[in-house]
């Protein structure tokens, strides 16, 4: 949905005092679905909706946005099942609860950004994060920017980039809610919010607990019978704590935040493996401190951060025994400002600091980096244009430096055309650096140059309001990192040997029926992705011209969501296509599932109820090879707040 | 007749006396250990052999020979890489060899063992291997697969080189055979195995080769481990009459564009052949000169042999960039 994003860009900062009912409820609370828009006799709570910056809605770039409404309906979900069930991002998941990373447009796992409030996440080691770490309910609003924001968020952010964001709340009184769940699989969530909310400062506290058996039945083959999955139980525990100060209503708002996470995890064997034994616990604390001010024309923002990630990896049976972790202290310094009526510019300063540790490593591994965004967005009624443009050191060395060129156009009445050209980067992750054997700290960035063309249509009626678009792409990436082996090499080592071509189409379909009875919304999304290597690789045996590893041609989906008075159901599908596999094909899938919600409020109570049905056809597939996945299954719970 | 049998028990007689065995038990090894690292030598030597051993000690990383008398035989995973499925050496010796051999490994035959015929040696699985097989793990197949009927294998080829030349002829040997119609039959070798190496007659080394059912785009997924023992050769020519061994030195090495050859002071007059093999036993590279252009090669391990009328010497060589 182009230009759907956190506000508009014809002012740096927008507020917008929302009062409603139900939906701000929902916004706030996040109890049940409810587009933000519904007008209501209640008295709502003052919500803050903090607005764009030129990273946030930078031109040119296709962005969808799940806001606090839509995203109540995974409320007890992960990123990852909210990527799988609804988005052109490609989920490899390794099985119910497990890891989980992404493709976007091609991209590797590592060209994937994931943004918390404007500071980007991906572990220094890794170069990504796992989405299945990421709770929904620890989100305010999600928004997806497909295609490479590198100049926006910097390395890694080649594919596309996942914004996390929490928003401020002032003046609500003390509002919360409590749900749980139960499902199968031995499935046990319990979560609870609570907000208070003054003039002068607010503080919003969110709990999280769940634990699964994920013990779920499985057939190892066609021929073979159903057998238990086994060495799959989880255990999660998470804190998200908020405090808002704001001495001057109209003045500058300082806000802090803590998240706290420990998620232990046994890692079940593949279909290949006889049992295993290992378990993973990860340990992660993330501390903000995060303050803004704005002014008629300008927007002043700082933010410093602290990361603090342990992985803990042990397998008694292989005794294996690994503690890999990172420290990465975080400070950025941003402005906005609006010298004439059609023009902003935006300026950040980022500097970080990582330290990281792993026996792999033959001492700690140190990181430093310093980088510059400067952003010109120049807006009239028709056109907007923005150029932009990322400087970055890293550790003493300078990366490629990624300009950035995006247009929009609005022309007729509801078309709208998007381009975008821009370079990215990816620098080489820790793990590439440093790891042993193999590592090689000489390694250059990733880096290339992407375009993409969109034209869009939307359709402003009250009866039937949607969109369609349709966008194309195409992006070259040299000096791709690949751990591979050299001729008499006895060991794999990253290597810059590769050259990645990724070229695609992805079209959208919105429709929305608003009636007296209620509200039916219809999307379908299709992605076609042709990413492939462009030269010839020994080891890893890689030939010209073949599709990347886990990289789907075609994906597939669509949701159907039908709201009545207090009921509402949504149906999800999806098609992923077959992708290559490291040892053979995994086969195309098809997966269905399905919603059930139901809301009711009296005075300052609410109470609701969700029945989650999951691969409803129980199909029998797997993500990744060796790895299966769960048929047919359940989730239900209550809800309970004022 | 009487005489002719005699003749031909004497003849027997001697020709058992000069077998010669390596058993590996020269290094003396402390009770369950293992010995890596050859440095500064590039191989290890168990008279009449030498197993190249190529040790990274920054990366600790490895490929080649280790030397063992680990016990070890319940351990599954990485971490008992170097203890073999028979929890001793063979035929009662505690000392064995294990081979990391994911592009192959080769042994080289010393003083009068070169060109002699290596006539067997007692092979069995490591145990990293042999549980990996058994029960798979995060990386590797478990044989047979999920039903049991996976027509697995883990297959050990020997070839030999004479003169620098790979031959045809080559032994096979299944560590792991799952192709069995009736799954009862499938086995993985866990006993010292004997592997009658005769037929391939006269060799100066011996090129091992790993191959599996289960394979990836990164390679074999199966560990590329396996242990030997009592390799026993039978030297066909005489003290004096042997090709004696070439001493001689490369440097720099590592390289990345040259190195030089320094022979003995008598050979260095001499016409000389210098052969450059790959890891595989590939031969690359032929000169008759000393200073070796090696900047087309790609970083990794190589294998340099020498020969003039002095004797016959064979060095590993790293190409780096």
């Amino acid at each position: 949905m182009i230009g759907d994003g956190f506000g508009f860009r014809k002012k740096i900062v927008r507020r917008f005092w929302v009062r409603g009912g139900l939906a701000g409820l929902c916004a706030v609370f996040g109890i049940f679905a409810a587009d933000a828009q519904t007008d209501s006799a209640q008295m709502l709570p003052l919500v803050q909706v903090v607005a764009t910056t030129a990273r946030v809605q930078p031109v040119g770039v296709r962005t969808e946005r799940l806001d606090s409404a839509r995203l109540t309906v995974h409320a007890v979900e992960s990123a990852a099942e909210v990527l799988f069930r609804r988005s052109g991002f490609y989920v490899k998941s390794y099985g119910l609860g497990s890891l989980a990373t992404t493709s976007v447009r091609g991209g590797s796992g590592a060209q994937t950004a994931v943004v918390w409030n404007g500071l980007p996440l991906q572990s220094p080691m890794l170069g990504q994060l796992d989405f299945a770490l990421l709770p929904v309910f620890f989100a305010d609003e999600m928004a997806l920017q497909y295609g490479g924001c590198t100049s926006a968020w910097g390395s890694g952010a080649v594919g596309g980039a996942l914004l996390l964001n929490n928003t401020m709340t002032w003046r609500t009184g003390l509002h919360g809610h409590l749900r749980g769940g139960i499902g199968s699989f031995g499935w046990r969530q319990t979560s609870a919010a609570l907000r208070y909310g003054r003039s002068h400062w607010a503080t919003s506290t969110r709990l999280l607990t769940e634990a699964a058996q994920n013990d779920f039945l499985f057939r190892p083959a066609p021929t073979l019978p159903y057998q238990r999955q086994t060495n799959a139980r989880l255990r999660q525990q998470g804190l998200l704590q908020e405090i808002f100060i704001r001495p001057r209503p109209e003045g500058a708002t300082l806000a802090l935040r803590l998240w706290r996470q420990y998620t232990h995890r046994q890692i079940p064997p593949t279909l290949a493996q006889r049992r295993s034994v290992a378990e993973q616990t990860d340990d992660t604390w993330r501390a903000m401190l995060h303050w803004r001010k704005s002014t008629q024309r300008g927007l002043w923002e700082a933010r410093a951060a602290y990361f603090d990630e342990l992985n803990h990896y042990r397998d008694s049976l292989l005794r294996q025994d690994t503690r890999n972790r990172f420290r990465t202290l975080i400070g950025e310094v941003e402005a906005a400002y609006r010298p004439g009526k059609h023009l902003n510019t935006q300026i950040a300063l980022t500097h970080a600091i990582t330290r990281a540790r792993t026996p792999a490593y033959a001492a700690e591994a140190q990181q430093q980096r310093i980088a510059l965004f400067n952003a010109w967005t120049w807006s009239a009624r028709r056109w907007s244009a923005q150029a932009d443009a990322r400087l970055e050191q890293i550790d003493g060395r300078l990366a490629p430096i990624t300009p950035g060129l995006g247009l929009e156009w609005h022309f007729f009445n509801g078309w709208q055309v998007h381009a975008r050209i821009a370079r990215h980067y990816r620098a080489p992750t820790l793990n590439d650096r440093y790891w042993r054997p193999g590592g090689n700290p000489d390694l250059r960035p990733e880096n290339g140059w992407s375009q993409e063309l969109g034209l869009t249509y939307r359709c402003q009626s009250t009866a039937w309001p949607g969109s369609i678009s349709l966008t194309a792409y195409q992006r070259r990436i040299r000096d791709w990192i690949l751990w591979a082996r050299q001729s008499g090499q006895f060991f794999f080592s990253p290597q810059n040997i590769a050259e990645v071509w990724s070229r695609g189409l992805e079209g959208r379909l919105n429709l929305q029926h608003n009636t007296d009875w209620g509200q039916l919304h219809l999307t379908v999304g299709y992605d076609h992705t042709r990413s492939t290597n462009e030269r010839p690789i020994a080891s890893p045996r890689i030939e010209a011209g073949s599709q990347l590893f886990y990289v789907p041609v075609h994906q597939l989906f669509g949701e159907l969501s039908a709201r009545w008075r207090c009921w509402q159901v949504i149906l999800f599908h999806q098609y992923t296509s077959s992708v290559v596999g490291l040892n053979e094909p995994v086969p195309a899938f098809s997966v269905g599932s399905a919603r059930l919600q139901y809301f009711w409020q009296k005075n300052h109570w609410q109470a609701g109820a969700f029945a989650h049905l999951e691969n409803a056809w129980n199909t029998e597939y797997i993500v990744v090879e060796r790895r299966p996945m769960p048929g047919r299954h359940y989730r239900a719970g209550l809800t309970l707040g004022f | 007749m009487r005489y002719i049998l005699l003749s031909l028990l004497f003849a027997l007689v001697h020709s058992l006396s000069s077998q010669v065995t390596a058993s590996f038990e020269n290094f003396n090894l402390p009770p369950d250990t293992f010995l890596n690292n050859a440095a500064p030598n590039d191989a290890f030597v168990s008279d009449p052999v030498a197993l190249p051993n190529n040790y990274n000690p920054q990366w600790m990383a490895w490929t080649g020979w280790a030397i063992s008398n680990r016990t070890d035989t319940l351990t599954p995973g990485f971490i008992n890489e170097y203890s073999a499925m028979a929890g001793s050496g063979a035929n009662g010796t505690a000392t064995y060899a294990v081979a990391y051999a994911f592009d192959g490994a080769i042994i080289r035959l010393l003083g009068p063992a070169s060109g002699g015929t290596v006539l067997g040696l007692y092979v069995t699985n490591n145990a990293y291997a042999y549980y990996s097989m058994r029960d798979g793990d995060p990386f590797a197949k478990k044989f047979g697969g999920p039903t049991g009927n996976d027509p697995d294998f883990f297959l050990l080829t020997i070839k030999k080189y004479r003169n620098g030349v790979l031959g045809p002829d080559s032994v096979n040997f299944y560590l792991a055979d799952y192709r069995f119609a009736d799954n009862s039959k499938d086995y993985i070798v866990k006993q010292w195995t004997y592997v009658n190496l005769s037929s391939l007659g006269a060799a100066d080394s011996l090129l091992f080769t790993l191959t599996s059912s289960d394979v990836g785009a990164f390679g074999m997924n199966t560990p590329a481990y396996f242990c030997i023992d009592e390799v026993s050769i039978q030297p066909t020519v005489s003290q004096k009459e042997a090709i004696p061994a070439l001493d001689f030195a490369l440097w720099p090495n590592p390289t990345s564009d040259y190195t030089h050859i320094r022979l003995p002071e008598m050979a260095s007059a001499e016409t000389h052949q210098v052969e450059v093999f790959d890891a595989a036993g590939q031969l690359l590279l032929q000169s008759q000169v000393l200073r070796l252009p090696v900047g087309t090669l790609a970083p990794g391990l190589y294998y340099v042999r020498v020969q003039t009328r002095q004797g016959v010497g064979v060095r590993s060589l790293q190409v780096v960039r």
